[in-house]
């Protein structure tokens, strides 16, 4: 009986070694994994495994020609319990039993580096006899540090004293390791130049550094900076790298991006910049920028564009002072001329040209332009010391004051860019916007009418101020004199001196146009000369605006125009629709009874599926226009539309974008495949066909052809 | 004696340029650009002459004086390629302690290349290390803290954050920034690094899982080459030019080339100075030893811009990169019309450092240094750890740990093996 039972037992035994060899045969054969699904359930099932099955486990990882398989299957068994503590714990201590069983040393050297692994404390105490073997000593002290905490650091001291010389360097490492830190991750900031003041004062913080940059990437950075900054003064500042041979490369490129960017840079001085920036570029993006600037060329050739006044060399452009300009319009041609000449003569002596600045020597004369200025933009940096007194006359007046804040005994405190002389009206600036003494300021002066307004550092101190006539109490200033830089019996430095003549205020048209036949279409203060949905277009800071929560229809002019180059500026707001009506009807629907040159947002992403010809510019369903040439949304584009016969042709921020012939177009159907009467009409009104969205548009002025 | 007089003309050579820029420009406009008398170029010494370390030979206008590697037959071989004498080193600390030794190349695998780098720099040299920066997060860090607490120049041997055509993009790298800095594509952005985009893995860089234990050649120092990185029998497969697909050593196709495809984009994406909050694999399991492939690994930073590392490459025109109001394809193709000339209109993204030598002349930092090099070389161990788990992980750029995983946490900065140590 006792036999039999035995021999059952045995005979049971085997079919459970068995079949547990061939439940490890499985489990190993799901490994390695190619998707982390496909083990899920073995993973489960390893979950449950009981000492026996977890020893012969080991075993198959002790052999050599069962290594490689049950290393992945142990890997993957350790990463999916490395976060769950309680299954953590017991596949630890399943290792730590198993280690000293374990002869195969890559198998041995595995369950140190997953110990390390699982982190366990616990495992420390099984691991650390390993420390005192010359063979695993350095696996086991780094899989010990890598567990770490004090029982980490004890054991490795206690196996310290008594390991041989080679063990002590493997145990002191993985001590020193315990004890390292690892440095705080910290970032360091390059620029300099402070982005929470405004550009002009970059600017200047920009022109500062550079006089002090020692080598070219420090100054190839600030040319960058200056990039960001718009206008004339960073435009000019630029140029002025053309000629270094480490920066006039970057120099070109920028100087060519911002003419592109900024469309009111124009005029004699910015036109020699970008000429001379065509010849000294080079690089990648060169062929497209000059493609690019081929047209900015035309338009920077501008009765209202910059001029350079100081030339940095010499006083070419400037003249002494004769008088007052009441008394010179008494004077006698001849003795004006020999006064003029006279006043030359002093003037190079008062005034000198060093470093490239314009400096005042503290005696003398105020120094003047040769010409003289109506409206005007002006811009000038200048630079006093210590109870320093100067100041900028307009069309030959005193004056925008600069004086030396300290100076409480004349009221200086106000600040300068004042308009000091007045009497009546405002004298003082708005608010102190001087930069401290013996530092630069920019002043930006504009000068419409007998209206004032500066700039000093970039802050507005006087706004849109009367300027009294000095001379003459009784008269209102001048329309037209000089502009002097006032001597004042103080040293004063001035550079960057850039005029910009301004069209009178009731010109929306240049002379060049004006001359060719230009009329305006919109007189920029209310809607006189148009018809039809007067309520829903409104006159608004000299532009016609759609508002469609107003009312609904469409804006005519009152005339009718056949054949005409239309020109003028339109804003969109995004996906905005409208369009321009030509030779229409006053009823119906235009863009078929007429014909519509189409308005619209075309990059904006719910037009995606356009077609060309509905694209902004076509004519709507007709001749297909080219996208890509609207300036970013919310900017304000320039288009002309010219129609002769039966040719048209539309022209998109300097681009010609929809060329073609209305009869040709529409002789075997048109493309949107619908009937356009409107194709034949000879003449008929122009207008603004609203479909529901906010459009600006201004500037508006015709041709007859 | 001889030591000190090269020192001292070091020294002079960089205290000219950075005290008086002038000195050293005039020189070079007379003689034409870049050139350089050879009295007045910087000197290299390089540990590591490999297939690799002999390729740092070349570099124009600095003058190779110090050679080092612990495999004899490649220290005889780059001997040869250069001309005059040079000193020859089995010890890389013996180099760096080479007074007349500018700049430290260092070509050797991964494994080496921290205790190497913070060693040049506790030695006063400036360094130029090959990618990848470093083999863990870990390292990474003390390699950027050595590197600055001493105020030493670091440039990372890849480039295409600032020269060169960037694979397959057909432009540099430049165009692209402009693009993306523009907000024509909208944001966040998606970018998608694979074959079809111009970018291919080399996934021949896989380890083999049944090596057994040959022995060491005799040209060959193992323990040296090994340095920190765990004992493992020699077999010739883990050393010299098949070394990258062992974890030990580097990481794969991802190790090799990761640090190329990762850099440029951090760049672009404005991300140089943070890291994803989340990486996440698909792949086969990895083995404990040898790198295997990789079918997917997505990083995903904080305002939701993802990289995609695409191994498998299944679809034919993946963009590169796709946002909410545009696509770039490779090539440069673009759901944008006229996109090269709108781009080209752009203000063009800040001037970078891409001359090494005016780096180290002028002791300002190079394009790709030891910051922004160790946040691209982060993402390529963030992705080699993820890997290696077989699992997805959260992080944390700030604090470089991983979320809520202690395994993870624990390969960050493993220890090194005896004697070496950060």
């Amino acid at each position: 009986m006792k036999k039999i039972s035995l021999l059952l037992l045995c005979m049971h035994l085997i079919v459970c070694i068995i079949a547990q060899e061939k439940d490890l045969t499985q489990v190993l054969g799901k490994f390695p994994y190619q998707q982390s699904g496909e083990i899920a359930t073995t993973l489960s099932a390893m979950e449950q495994w009981n000492a026996a099955e977890w020893t012969s486990f080991w075993d198959a990882l002790n052999r050599e020609q069962s290594f490689t398989a049950a290393s992945f299957a142990f890997t993957a068994y350790v990463h999916h319990v490395a976060n769950q503590e309680v299954l953590r714990k017991k596949l630890s201590a399943s290792i730590t039993k198993a280690l000293p069983t374990t002869q195969l040393a890559a198998a041995k050297r595995l369950q140190l580096q997953q110990l390390g692994l699982l982190g366990e404390p616990a495992s420390i105490k099984g691991i650390s006899p390993l420390l005192l073997d010359p063979v695993y000593c350095s696996d086991a002290s780094m899989s010990i540090s890598r567990i770490g905490g004090t029982s980490a650091k004890k054991y490795l001291q206690k196996a310290l004293k008594k390991a041989g010389p080679t063990e002590q360097n493997s145990i002191q490492s993985a001590l020193n390791y315990l004890s390292y830190q690892s440095p705080a991750n910290t970032t360091q900031s390059a620029t300099s130049i402070p982005a929470s003041v405004n550009p002009t004062q970059q600017l200047l913080a920009i022109q500062d550094q550079m006089e002090k940059a020692s080598n070219p990437i420090d100054q190839k950075r600030l040319l960058n900076q200056a990039e960001k900054i718009d206008g004339i003064g960073a435009f000019a500042f630029v140029g002025k790298y053309l000629n270094n041979a480490d920066l006039q490369q970057q120099a070109a490129g920028i100087l060519i991006r911002q003419s592109l960017a900024d469309r009111s840079l124009k005029g004699a001085m910015v036109n020699d910049l970008l000429l001379e920036a065509r010849k000294k570029l080079q690089g990648e993006d060169s062929a497209l920028l000059m493609k690019l600037s081929d047209s900015r060329l035309q338009e920077t050739n501008n009765e209202y564009g910059y001029i350079s006044l100081f030339n940095g060399k010499d006083l070419s452009g400037w003249k002494g002072l004769v008088a007052n300009p009441i008394a010179r319009k008494k004077m006698h041609p001849d003795s004006l001329a020999a006064a003029q000449a006279k006043a030359n003569q002093s003037m190079v002596n008062d005034w000198v040209v060093k470093d490239g600045l314009l400096i005042f020597t503290g005696h003398g004369e105020n120094l003047a332009t040769e010409k003289n200025y109506r409206n005007i933009e002006l811009w000038v940096d200048w630079k006093i010391t210590e109870k320093g007194d100067a100041g900028i006359y307009l069309r030959g007046s005193p004056q925008v004051q600069i004086w030396d804040t300290s100076r409480r005994e004349v009221g200086a405190q106000v600040g300068s860019g004042g308009l000091y002389n007045n009497t009546t009206q405002p004298s003082k600036p708005l608010l102190v916007a001087d930069n401290p003494i013996g530092t630069w300021n920019t002043f930006r002066i504009i000068m419409k009418g007998e209206k004032v307004t500066v700039y000093l550092n970039g802050v507005k101190v006087t706004d849109e101020v009367t300027l009294e006539n000095y001379w003459d109490r009784k008269q209102p200033i001048f329309p037209e004199e000089q502009i002097e830089l006032q001597a004042h019996g103080t040293y004063v430095a001035y550079r960057n001196i850039y005029v910009r003549p301004l069209p009178d205020e009731d010109s929306l048209i240049s002379s060049e146009e004006k001359a060719s036949g230009f009329l305006p279409l919109f007189n920029g203060k209310d809607l006189t000369g148009w018809i039809g949905n007067i309520a829903g277009y409104q006159a608004e800071g000299g532009a016609i605006v759609v508002h469609p929560e107003k009312s609904g229809g469409n804006l005519y002019t009152e005339n009718t125009y056949s054949d005409f180059v239309l020109r003028f500026d339109f804003q969109l707001t995004p996906g905005a629709n409208n369009g321009i009506g030509i030779r229409a009807p006053l009823t119906g629907d235009a863009a078929y009874e007429g014909m519509e040159i189409q308005v619209l947002d075309s990059e904006h992403p719910k037009y995606s599926q356009l077609q060309p010809y509905q694209y902004h510019g076509s004519v709507y369903g007709v001749i297909p226009a080219k996208r890509g040439y609207l300036l970013p949304t919310g900017e304000w584009n320039r288009e002309e539309i010219m129609i002769k016969g039966n040719r048209i042709q539309v022209t998109l921020n300097g681009t010609v974008i929809t060329e073609g012939d209305i009869a040709a177009a529409a002789q075997n159907g048109t493309m949107d495949h619908k009937a356009h009467p409107g194709l034949l009409r000879k003449e008929g009104h122009i207008g603004f066909l609203g479909h529901g969205d906010v459009v600006r548009f201004k500037n508006l002025r015709i041709k007859k052809l | 004696m001889k030591n000190k007089s090269a020192h001292s003309r070091r020294k002079f050579l960089l205290q000219s340029a950075t005290l008086a820029a002038g000195i050293s420009i005039i020189p070079r406009h007379v003689l034409g650009r870049g050139y350089l008398a050879p009295s007045d170029q910087l000197t290299k010494g390089i540990i590591g002459v490999g297939g690799m370390g002999r390729g740092h030979i070349g570099y124009a206008n600095t003058r190779v004086v110090a050679i080092c590697d612990v495999d004899t037959t490649h220290l005889a071989a780059a001997e040869k390629l250069i001309p005059g004498k040079i000193k020859t080193f089995h010890d890389f600390r013996e180099l760096i302690a080479l007074p007349e030794v500018d700049i430290v190349h260092i070509a050797t695998p991964p494994h080496w290349h921290a205790l190497m780098s913070i060693a040049a720099v506790e030695g006063g040299k400036d360094v130029w290390c090959e990618k990848p920066m470093t083999r863990t997060i870990g390292e990474g860090l003390r390699v950027k803290a050595a590197v600055q607490q001493y105020k030493k120049m670091f440039r990372l041997n890849t480039w295409f954050r600032f020269q060169d055509t960037f694979y397959g993009m057909n432009t540099t790298v430049k165009p692209i920034k402009k693009l993306v800095e523009s907000g024509l594509l909208g944001w966040p952005l998606t970018v998608t690094v694979s074959k079809t985009t111009g970018f291919d893995w080399k996934f021949y860089w896989v380890g083999k899982t049944d090596l057994t234990e040959q022995p060491v050649p005799k040209e060959l120092d193992y323990d040296r080459w090994l340095g920190p990185a765990p004992y493992k029998p020699y077999h010739p497969h883990r050393v010299h030019s098949s070394f990258r697909g062992y974890w030990d050593y580097d990481g794969g196709g991802l190790g090799d080339m990761g640090q190329h495809y990762l850099d440029p984009i951090q760049y672009f994406l404005g991300k140089d100075d943070t890291s994803p909050i989340k990486v996440e694999v698909d792949a086969e399991q990895q083995h404990f030893d040898a790198c295997g492939t990789f079918r997917k690994i997505t990083f995903t930073y904080e305002d939701g811009c993802k990289i995609i590392l695409d191994g498998e490459a299944k679809q034919s025109d993946t963009p590169y990169i796709e946002g909410p109001k545009g696509k770039l394809f490779a090539g440069f193709r673009s759901t944008i019309p006229n996109i090269a000339e709108k781009i080209a209109a752009m203000p063009d993204p800040a001037p970078q450092v891409t001359d090494f030598l005016e780096s180290v002349r002028y002791r300002t930092p190079f394009a790709l240094n030891e910051s922004n090099g160790f946040r691209s070389c982060t993402m390529i161990n963030m992705g080699k750890i993820a890997l290696q788990l077989g699992r997805s992980l959260s992080f944390d750029p700030v604090n470089l740990t991983f979320l809520n995983d202690d395994e993870a946490n624990k390969m960050l900065n493993p220890p090194m093996r005896t004697p070496w140590h950060l």
